[in-house]
């Protein structure tokens, strides 16, 4: 398997900083705010873009996972 | 039978929308997430319950029965979309075989005919584990977009 570039492991550390903060939050009255809740779902599509733009080494780029397709519905016509 | 696409279970997303669940999308308790195999059929329109689909779950070492709860949920909205996410999903040293689909249902702790379907997220392709860590991978759009604009 490639190896993990460094953006690719501090764009993961963010996400997961945003989500134990996004979790505490929702813990509050008020809850998470909006910018917390952009935040952080701009830094998972970061992490997962560097993760799946990783060339891919001997075998499969990332074994023992599966990456999933979007579900979508289209309410807008 | 297969499983042919990803999707948004109908009947839930109504419920979700008319106000009736009486649960939140962005629960850290409430949903969990399974996996099945291409041996379901899923019916986006007339399926509601996990009882529908788990008599088509994976079984295997580091896999317990129901799957495991998703975290890190978040629902945003943003250029016309609402976007579903949450933190990926992992089985550590499991060994698991022919997961074709995770499915997203509201755990309510008793019976499985009372445990509303929300999503299912094709794999396209059959995963395995073995002996290793089984992650999915949420796509970088997320869980699922609902494209509220024209």
């Amino acid at each position: 398997m490639a190896d993990r570039s460094t953006d690719e492991i501090r764009a993961e550390l963010r996400a997961a900083e945003l989500t134990e903060q996004l979790q505490a939050a929702k813990a509050t009255p008020g809850g998470p705010s909006l910018e917390l809740k952009d935040e952080l779902r701009e830094a998972r599509r970061v992490f997962r873009e560097y993760r799946e733009a990783r060339p891919a080494g001997p075998g499969q780029a990332r074994p023992d996972s599966i990456e999933t397709t979007a579900g979508t519905a289209d309410l807008g016509g | 039978m297969a499983i042919t696409a990803s999707g948004l279970f109908g009947l839930t997303l109504e419920k979700q929308f008319i106000d009736t669940l009486g649960l939140s999308l962005e629960s850290e308790t409430a949903l969990s997430v399974a996996m099945i195999t291409d041996s379901a059929t899923p019916d986006f329109d007339v399926h509601d319950f996990w009882s529908d689909l788990e008599a088509n779950e994976v079984s295997g070492t580091g896999y317990s029965a129901g799957g495991a709860t998703l975290t890190g949920t978040e629902v945003t909205n943003t250029g016309g979309l609402t976007t579903y996410d949450a933190t990926d999903v992992t089985w550590a040293s499991s060994t698991i075989s022919s997961a074709m689909a995770a499915v997203g249902y509201f755990d309510r702790g008793g019976a499985t005919t009372a445990d509303e379907l929300m999503f299912l997220s094709d794999f396209v392709t059959a995963a395995a584990s073995s002996g290793g860590t089984f992650t999915i991978e949420w796509s970088a759009s997320g869980i699922f977009t609902v494209d509220f604009t024209p």
